[in-house]
């Protein structure tokens, strides 16, 4: 089966040059759940940035191939187009700009690529009231200015709606669990789960394991410094939770 | 520094052009105001860049131009200017005269009194007296004004009227090198209602400048919906508005500055009387060469009055603009809550924006802030929308517009609403954005 998106020795640094990914190696395959893993600092939401395109970032090493595309050669629009999705740590308020108007102009834009019309203004809405349902998005959130005023917990449901509209191949969720309280973890995941598929995939990057309690991954991964230093099953998440990073790092340094 | 022979010679050149069109008026009262004018006129100094009113404008290119006064008999399409899906009284200025034949006073209504200003020197005596350049500040454009301006409105709202149809005033620039000055009074009286919208624009124009005066009076529990849009390519304005409010009196302006070659606005609000609300609200985009100043002053001289203004520029490449904005509020002003905003987004380098918001408050029991911030688009904003498959114009596209819609949600009407909205989305258009 073919990868989802296949990364090889990732190289990535900050404008001043200081290097942040050294050397990250992953591969995705459809209908995978992975899991990446990490102390603070080590890069985890670095490679989602870098992955999604933003420009603080300079790679000077490495590929991704993304649907059968070197993705780093495009733009962050044609890569959410390719079918690449970020769900941001930190969702990004957009006074005047009413979410429903943008999500609109984010599918067309897609479907422009793609070399299809335009979504019929019924199709749109229908999917809309499927889609808000499943992350429990109340419609007074659906008209606002996208995020403008959320609480945290209803930031983080907005950005697994926007997934579950835009109907990503790839899904990056960056610290989704982070400051939310218990049910609203529950409803993100829920949402998550509901939309996993056998052609899809998702990477979760997440500092604690507590997500991974409802978001169930196939593969968990470390990133330590920059590079995954070591991959396993569900369980090395717990065994994580457990006995902290140190043991770990006791581990890399002897190898 | 800026030789005295030249200012001098700035000067004489500039109002040899009107000496033409000196004013004489057999009234009496009218005609002493002007004398005075005339008085104060020959004390003034050319506005130059020395003056804080004038540091950052480039006002001094347009008054060495030669002008002339000049009526058009041309024809013009009005139409064009209208408001969709609005019917409203529309008077036609044409270089600063007024052009009956292209005007449509198509609905009168008892206690709604509108004519042209001479008339209303006899008809309406009382009411010059107390008002005809009472409001306005002495200065040297105002008082030129005085001294040589042309036609003008005289509107009246009568107590406890209110004004069920729009007066929508156009004014159009034509010719090469004319100068235009209109002159307004508008008096709204007790518990009544006046909506007004005024439009300038121009038609094969070119080095015109309009200097233009208004006074409005807003009386008792009153209230005045006042829309302007300016457009154009190469000529100048400057607008000059002054609102006097009374007591529970309410004011809504929108100022819509979408393209011209030189626009100074000075929209400054008297407020005397007691619990007042107060709306400024402007929106300018200036382009390529252009500069658009916008002065304000909230002057509260009463108590209890609510203010609230927002001023939102959009700056293209290599153009300029300034707001300067002042909230006064007197020591008697007690229980004043004044709000100000300028927020200015430069689409380019070279675009620069000079943004002085104003607070000067002598009561101590009061509210006001005041706020400016001019800066780029938001970079975090942009990514987040090309992340979901947006393209980077379109995104531009969509952070100005919702830039906009802030100042454009403050139109009350939302016929004229809707109408301003597609005047801004045909400039953005023609910007690509």
């Amino acid at each position: 089966m073919e990868n989802i998106i296949t990364i090889k020795n990732l190289h990535a640094s900050l404008s001043d040059g200081t290097e942040i990914l050294k050397g990250v190696n992953l591969e995705v395959k459809p209908g995978e759940i992975h899991a990446i893993m990490g102390p603070n600092g080590s890069g985890k939401s670095t490679l989602a940035a870098v992955l999604a395109g933003r420009e603080d970032y300079i790679v000077t090493n490495g590929e991704v191939v993304f649907n059968g595309k070197n993705i780093l050669e495009l733009s962050p629009e044609d890569r959410a187009r390719e079918g690449l999705f970020l769900a941001f740590q930190y969702p990004v308020e957009i006074p005047g700009v009413s979410n429903i108007n943008f999500l609109k102009t984010a599918i067309n834009e897609i479907r422009e690529y793609k070399g299809m019309h335009p979504i019929a203004a019924k199709d749109f809405l229908k999917m809309v009231k499927e889609k808000s349902e499943l992350v429990e998005l109340s419609s007074k959130l659906k008209s606002r200015s996208v995020n403008e005023g959320f609480s945290g917990g209803e930031k983080k449901r907005n950005e697994i709606f926007q997934m579950a509209m835009l109907e990503p191949t790839l899904a990056i969720l960056d610290e989704t669990d982070s400051g939310l309280d218990i049910d609203a973890l529950r409803i993100v995941a829920h949402g998550v789960n509901e939309l996993k598929t056998a052609e899809n995939a998702t990477i979760v990057v997440t500092h604690y394991q507590r997500l991974l309690d409802y978001i169930i991954p196939d593969v968990v991964h470390v990133l330590w410094d920059g590079k995954i230093v070591k991959s396993g099953p569900k369980e090395l998440a717990l065994k994580l939770e457990d006995k902290g990073y140190d043991w770990l790092k006791k581990e890399v340094v002897s190898q | 520094m800026e030789a005295i022979e030249s200012v001098d010679k700035v000067k004489t050149m500039f109002y040899k052009a009107l000496e033409g069109s000196k004013n004489h008026f057999e009234h009496e009262l009218i005609q002493d105001r002007i004398n005075q004018a005339a008085k104060r006129f020959d004390e003034y100094e050319v506005p130059n860049k020395k003056q804080e009113d004038w540091k950052y404008s480039t006002i001094r290119q347009w008054l060495k131009k030669e002008y002339k006064t000049e009526r058009s008999n041309n024809d013009f399409d009005i139409g064009m200017y209208e408001i969709p899906g609005f019917e409203t009284n529309t008077l036609v200025f044409v270089n600063g005269f007024f052009r009956n034949d292209l005007s449509n006073i198509q609905f009168s209504q008892k206690g709604v009194i509108i004519q042209n200003l001479t008339e209303s020197h006899d008809l309406f005596e009382k009411d010059i007296e107390s008002h005809f350049d009472q409001h306005v500040e002495h200065n040297y454009f105002n008082d030129l004004n005085t001294l040589y301006h042309g036609n003008g409105l005289f509107i009246k709202v009568e107590d406890n009227t209110i004004a069920e149809y729009q007066v929508h005033i156009i004014h159009i620039q034509t010719g090469n090198g004319v100068i235009s000055q209109p002159r307004n009074l508008i008096i709204i009286g007790k518990n009544s209602k006046l909506d007004i919208i005024e439009s300038q624009v121009e038609v094969n124009a070119e080095n015109c400048l309009t200097n233009q005066v208004s006074e409005f009076v807003i009386g008792e529990n009153s209230q005045l919906n006042y829309v302007l849009s300016q457009k154009g390519e190469n000529n100048g304005l400057i607008h000059t508005n002054r609102f006097v409010q009374k007591d529970d009196s309410r004011l809504i302006s929108n100022v819509f500055t979408l393209k011209k070659e030189f626009v100074r606005n000075n929209h400054k609000v008297s407020i005397v009387g007691n619990a007042t609300e107060t709306h400024l609200n402007g929106t300018f985009m200036p382009d390529s060469g252009e500069q658009v100043d916008n002065h304000t002053l909230l002057d509260h001289q009463n108590t209890n009055g609510y203010s609230d203004e927002m001023y939102k520029g959009i700056l293209f490449k290599n153009s300029n603009a300034v707001f300067n904005g002042k909230i006064y509020v007197a020591r008697k002003a007690q229980k004043t809550n004044a709000f100000l905003n300028n927020a200015n987004i430069l689409l380019d380098d070279t675009a620069v924006m000079e943004s002085k918001p104003e607070l000067e408050i002598y009561a101590d029991d009061v509210k006001c802030s005041h706020g400016s911030a001019t800066g780029d688009l938001d970079t975090e904003a942009l990514f987040y929308l090309q992340s979901r498959g947006i393209g980077i114009d379109a995104a531009r596209g969509l952070l100005v517009h919702a830039f906009l819609g802030e100042v454009l949600s403050r139109v009350p009407n939302e016929i004229i609403r809707k109408a301003m909205s597609e005047q801004i989305e045909d400039r953005l258009i023609e910007m690509d954005l």
